[in-house]
This record gives C-alpha cells, structure tokens and sequence, in this order.
C-alpha cells in the first residue's frame, strides 16, 4: 500500500469538496492522476469509499452516526447534541398536517409530506403530487389528481369503504396498506398489506382483486399485471429509491421525479442495468452513485441541464 | 502428520472454561440468552484468529486470554446494538409508517457499522465535518459557522476524516 498516495488522495479530496474547487483544481487533480498508476489506485480507493456514503440515506445516516459519535466519545457531547437540534428542521419534509373533511394537498418537487386522516389512518404524498381528501357519510374517498401516494388505513366506527380515486377508477382499501400511482395513461397500483379491490371506470362490471405483494396497473377499461416491479414500490417513502437491475433510462426517469430541471441519459448508455439503494433527497449524491456504480460519467452544463453519458464520450 | 490443530485445543478450552465464560459474560451483559450467544462469538473469534490459535499452544491463563477475547466481543456487540437502535430511533422520527424492506435495512445498517468503525478513533470536530459535508451536503462555509471553526480547518479536517477512513478501510478484512 502507498501511503503517500493515500494522503494526497485525501488532500484532493478534501480540495475538491472545498466551496471554491473550480475547474482549475479538477485540472490539476487529472494530471496528478495521470502522473502515477499509485495516484489512480488510491483514488480508486477514496470513489469505493464514496460508493458506500453514496448508499446510505444522508441525513438520517448521519444524525445517527453523529449520535453514535456522542456515546463514544463524551467530550463532544454538548455540540454534538447542540447539532441534533439543529439538524432536526433540515432534514426531512414530514410536515404534519390535520385536514379538514374535505382538504386539498399538494407538494412540490422533491417535497413528501405525510398527513393523518381525520380516522387515524396516514396518507403520505411523494414529490409533486396532488390530492383532495374528501369524506362524508357514505366514505372516505382520497382523490389522487396527479403523482404518487401511499395509503395506510385505519378502522372506521362508522364503517364507510375508503376509496382512492385515479383518472382511470377506484381502488377500494380492505384493511390495508398500499401505493396509488398516477401514470400518463394508466394507474399503477402496488399492495404492502392485506388486499385492495381494483375498479376500471369504463367497465363498472369489472373487479380485480390485488393482495400483499402484488403489483398491476390498469386503465379505464383493463386491468394488467405488472410483473415484478424493478423498484421497491413504497422505498421512496424512507427517501430512497430502491432498484434490482433497471435500465439506466427508466431509472433517468424515476429520479428526474425528484429533481428539478432536465435530467436524462445518452442513448449508447440507456440499457445499462443499475441496481442499489438512491437518496432521492439528495439527487446529486445519488447521481454521483450511479457514476460510480456503471461506466458514466455526469455532465452538467447548468444545475438545472444534466445529462447522463458514457464515460468517454467527448 | 500436521501440527496438533488449533481446534482441538479450543474444544479443550470450551469444555473447560465455556460454562464459567457463559458465567461471566451473564453478570457483565445481565441476560441468559445474550450471554450464551456471546460465548459462541467468543470461541468462534479464537478459532478464526491465527494469532489467537498460535496464543493456544502455550496459554498459561487460559480464563484471562478467554476474557479478554469476551471483551472485544462484547464491545463490537454493544457498539452494533447501540447502532442499530440509533438508526431506528431515527427512522421513527420519520413520518410514518415507515416499511424498508428488511433486505434494504441490513444493507443500510451494514454500512452504516462500517462507517461508524472507520469513523471511531477520529476526533469530534473532524469526524463531525466529514459527516455533515459528506452525508449533508453542507458547504464548508456553512460547517466553519456550525462547529465554531474556520473554513481552512474544515478542509484540513476532511482531508484527515479521510485518509484516516481511507486506511482503516484498506486494512479491514475482506
């Protein structure tokens, strides 16, 4: 092992993390790279280590690794602490929220907010989404206007069905837990508990029964499979989008949902396969996993122009 | 023939002492169930360890060496458990319900452990500006304000955080 590699490596990391690390620094940091086969080994060393932050959930992996720091060593305990707090109102967009009967809820790119229903049971928007909750005294109907939601459902006394709406029909709940998506021509459904009944609007005679671990989508008059899924349906719920062999261009897709401005991957690199675990609170990071993880590299011309491409491409 | 095999002296040595072990690690760790699990651990490290295997042949204490293998055991097992109920308090900070597949969360929580133990042995302040600007996301201005410092030592901290990650990892097994 090169030591002296090792550190300058580290040097260079700490310098190109740095706020001022501009394009004259990374010009530097490519000839010192060049300059000997240990340079390339120990950077290669410092991008595995990469890789494995680039897996964890940020913020929440580091405020239980800051904790786990405060246990250990107790001279740090007080601003350990004082950070805690602070970090408490960054990190995540859980804000709560009880609506009225009948509320409208919307949020933002790379916003997720949770809401209790007004019967105890939790609604949990993903980013850009939109929905109006809408109880009275024949059910408790949650209409699903664009994006993603994951429903838990509680118990009624008054023992009203809960329905989701979607532009294609209903999804009825049977004491369950379960993920609404709304696609440009279909709805996409997916069951964590018990079971949901499925109702194209254009076929009233038509009743599809989903259980646990079920996926399909269905339109306004059919109702298909889906197969098994290449992402974990509910993982962007614990800000992570989960992938088992994804073609880069469908993944381009997924995390262009939590993102601003454009985001897309060159043809030649499109049918790449990517597997893992992604922060979607943190897209750069997770972008910077992927460079990691397959032979591309990331171009950005402006923060909101990115462009996935092989990594020698000119 | 070979060399008498290491694990012939550590079935002696469980024979003999694991019952007291069991004993000892009980009074230290307060369960029945958690005692006998770390008593398996503690043989199994001795088997695995070379250098433990070549302390067999000629053990004069043979409880101290056994306690003093316990004792790292039980460290790591302490460290993992404190870890891991960390990293679910903080999950049910979240907003609920919160379903990672159990696949993802062992991933996560594996990771995390390996972090956490290159972290270890870093001082607080070089430690804390490694996790809020590699985890966080926070510019180097922004940890300078948060742990009272300046902006070049937030750089001189970094570059230590990890060349001192960089080799614990190239040292750890695997």
């Amino acid at each position: 092992m090169n030591r002296e590699a090792i550190k300058a490596a580290a040097e260079w990391h700490a310098q190109l993390c740095a706020d001022d690390a501009g394009p004259e620094h990374h010009a530097a940091h490519e000839h010192w790279l060049r300059a000997h086969a240990d340079h390339r080994w120990a950077w290669q060393q410092l991008e595995t280590l990469r890789g494995k932050l680039g897996a964890l959930p940020g913020p929440a992996a580091a405020s239980t690794l800051r904790r786990s720091g405060v246990r250990q060593g107790r001279r740090s305990a007080i601003k350990g602490l004082a950070l805690l707090v602070s970090a408490g109102g960054a990190g995540w967009l859980g804000v709560r929220e009880y609506p009225a009967l009948t509320a409208g809820h919307r949020t933002a790119l790379g916003e997720r907010r949770s809401i209790t229903l007004a019967d105890g049971g939790t609604l949990i928007l993903n980013s850009d989404s939109s929905v109006d909750i809408r109880y009275d005294a024949q059910q408790r109907l949650i209409q699903l206007h664009s994006g993603e939601i994951l429903l838990q459902s509680a118990p009624d006394a008054a023992k009203r069905p809960l329905r989701v709406q979607t532009r294609d029909g209903l999804i009825q709940a049977l004491g369950t837990r379960f993920i609404v998506r709304q696609l440009p021509d279909a709805t996409r459904v997916a069951v964590e508990q018990h079971a949901v009944l499925l109702q194209p609007a254009g076929e009233p005679g038509l009743r599809q029964r989903l259980e646990a671990g079920q996926q399909a989508e269905f339109s306004r008059s059919t109702v298909r499979p889906a197969g098994t899924p290449a992402s974990e349906p509910g993982s962007w719920v614990t800000g992570m989008l989960v992938v088992a062999d994804m073609p880069l261009a469908q993944f381009t897709a997924e995390l262009g949902r939590y993102r601003r401005g454009h985001l897309a991957c060159a043809p030649e690199v499109a049918q790449l396969r990517l597997s893992g675990a992604f922060p979607i609170d943190d897209t750069e990071r997770a972008l910077h996993a992927v460079a990691q993880a397959l032979p591309v590299r990331i171009r950005s011309f402006t923060r909101y122009w990115t462009r996935i491409e092989a990594e020698d491409a000119d | 023939m070979p060399p008498t095999l290491p694990t012939d002296t550590v079935s002696g040595l469980y024979r003999e002492h694991g019952t007291w072990l069991q004993g000892w690690l009980r009074r230290k760790l307060g369960c029945i169930w958690e005692a006998a699990d770390l008593t398996q651990d503690t043989f199994v490290r001795v088997l695995s360890s070379p250098a433990a295997g070549r302390q067999l042949e000629d053990l004069r204490e043979p409880r101290h060496f056994l306690v003093t293998v316990a004792r790292r055991v039980m460290v790591d097992h302490l460290r993992r458990r404190a870890l891991e109920k960390a990293w679910l308090e903080e999950l049910a900070l979240r907003p609920e319900p919160l379903a990672q597949s159990p696949e993802t969360r062992a991933l996560i929580l594996e990771t995390l452990l390996e972090i956490d133990a290159m972290l270890d042995g870093l001082g607080a302040k070089p430690r804390q500006a490694f996790l809020l600007s590699q985890l966080e996301g926070l510019s180097y201005a922004e940890i300078a304000r948060q742990l009272e410092i300046s902006v070049s030592s937030v750089k001189k901290y970094m570059a230590r955080a990890t060349e001192h990650c960089l080799l614990l990892m190239l040292d750890a097994p695997r």
